[in-house]
């Protein structure tokens, strides 16, 4: 795909050129030990505030008492089951434009990630519902739209396990994951477009949010620190993909 | 060669092999007839389920049909050639979504609109299902073009396309659903066929491009 706005295909195509030597596959598995170490060292100290003070310090609710301190938990992994399928598409855009390698490794470990996180959100939500709601699963927007969520995760990795040829399950599988992001705005805004039992979003942005700032600030921290975690994650599963292909490539596996 | 005549070959071919045009209406028919053993042939209930029944089976016959898309031109390499020259190539494509709507959709909607009728539905109701049929498959169609140019090369991709289709394609049922309980309970609907309205008049100006692009990306793989 060429793009026909010149200047942006130039201006970003010179800028790829410029870290072509950073965006190398060697050069990546080298150097990402320092993020990753950067990145750890910045998400223990939040984890474990956002978990401390959001299961012990934060008042309980009014109305849902102890049981609504599972959203320190479910709030992050939701949130982070669209962005990590925005990081999956952008990567997958960038793959299919300029075709640069190490972005389609990180789109392929991004995906099974987001899976992971989408479950967990499902997952936690079950359990958030059975006492509040009176049941495990209903079918409303919300949850359906995370459903189909996971099946769009589901259908990436399909690609990628069924099709053996390694380059062109990574080209469908980019393009399939740039038709999905039509999806992801249903998901977001299902709450607001449709009557539903789910309850509204608790931070939509941050100059407006609904809880008090004792139990605001601790989940706050915990979505940083579920970004942060999926990052880290994303490096080092991107890592051990770049480790696979160099034994295919040598004939040790 | 332009549109027409891209158009009038896929006309001429479908003539001399007349089976394939009375083939997804066949497997329709006999899904819908399936679901109607298993909800009761006397049950009343059968008004409420046959909006979902009638989507489902043309669904599933729509899944089936779209394998048949670019098969024939593909394996007689004529496809490949169509790609060389951009403008061959998007009024090839375009040509074959006309074509596909008009030789697998349309029957199909007209028979729905009378399967509406003889399980007793009202002419409003059962009109008003051919509508959201006619507006729904429009929509299954670009999007199973495009994801089919993009698996030409890969063969048996069958359960593939049906994994990557059905996620893409909810948005369309929950709006199509939402039509269909609003018109049976007699409430406001035209909102639901609107929005449906926008995705066809967003979707089909970009669909030619993107299945062209889809087409050169299956190929090259």
């Amino acid at each position: 795909m060429k793009f026909k706005s010149k200047i942006l295909n130039y201006t970003i195509g010179r800028l790829f050129r410029a870290s072509a030597k950073y965006l190398k596959l060697d050069y990546f598995y080298n150097t990402s030990n320092i993020i990753i170490k950067i990145l750890t060292i910045i998400v223990i100290p939040l984890i474990i505030y956002g978990l401390i003070a959001g299961l012990f310090i934060a008042p309980s609710d009014e109305i849902q008492g102890d049981g609504f301190r599972i959203i320190y938990v479910h709030v992050p992994a939701a949130f982070l089951s669209l962005f990590v399928y925005i990081n999956l598409a952008i990567f997958s855009g960038i793959y299919l434009i300029w075709r640069i390698k190490l972005f389609d490794i990180l789109a392929k470990a991004s995906a099974s990630i987001g899976a992971v996180f989408t479950f967990i959100a499902l997952v936690t939500g079950s359990i958030w519902g059975k006492p509040m709601w009176g049941t495990w699963w209903i079918w409303d927007a919300r949850l359906t739209s995370e459903l189909i969520l996971l099946f769009l995760y589901w259908g990436y990795i399909a690609i990628r396990q069924s099709i053996p040829n390694e380059k062109s399950a990574a080209k469908i599988a980019a393009f399939i994951a740039i038709l999905g992001i039509i999806n992801v705005p249903i998901v977001h805004f299902s709450v607001d477009w449709w009557f539903t039992l789910h309850q509204g979003s608790t931070i939509s942005n941050i100059t407006n949010i609904k809880i008090a700032s004792s139990m605001a600030y601790p989940l706050l921290a915990m979505i940083c620190s579920f970004v942060l975690l999926y990052f880290i994650i994303v490096l080092l599963k991107a890592k051990q993909i770049i480790l696979d292909k160099k034994l295919i490539k040598l004939n040790l596996v | 060669m332009n549109f027409f005549t891209h158009l009038n070959y896929n006309f001429i071919s479908i003539s001399r092999k007349a089976i394939d045009l009375v083939n997804p209406l066949g497997f329709y028919l006999i899904s819908i007839l399936i679901f109607v053993f298993f909800f009761g042939l006397e049950n009343n209930n059968l008004v409420l389920f046959l909006p979902a029944i009638i989507w489902v089976s043309a669904f599933l016959a729509n899944l089936l049909a779209l394998d048949k898309l670019y098969s024939n031109d593909y394996y007689s390499g004529v496809l490949e050639l169509f790609l060389i020259d951009k403008s061959v190539g998007l009024s090839y494509v375009s040509a074959k979504l006309v074509y596909y709507y008009i030789i697998t959709v349309i029957p199909q909607v007209l028979v729905s609109f009378f399967v509406g009728l003889v399980f007793n539905l009202s002419y409003k109701l059962a009109f008003i299902l051919a509508l959201s049929l006619l507006l729904g498959n429009l929509l299954f169609t670009i999007l199973g073009a495009i994801v089919m140019a993009v698996l030409v090369n890969i063969k048996k991709s069958n359960i593939l396309t049906s994994v990557i289709l059905l996620p893409l394609f909810i948005p369309v049922i929950i709006f199509a659903s939402s039509i269909l309980y609003a018109a049976s309970h007699d409430l406001n609907y035209i909102g639901s066929i609107g929005i449906l309205l926008s995705l066809v008049f967003i979707l089909a100006p970009i669909a030619p491009f993107a299945i062209y692009y889809a087409l050169k990306l299956g190929y090259e793989v």
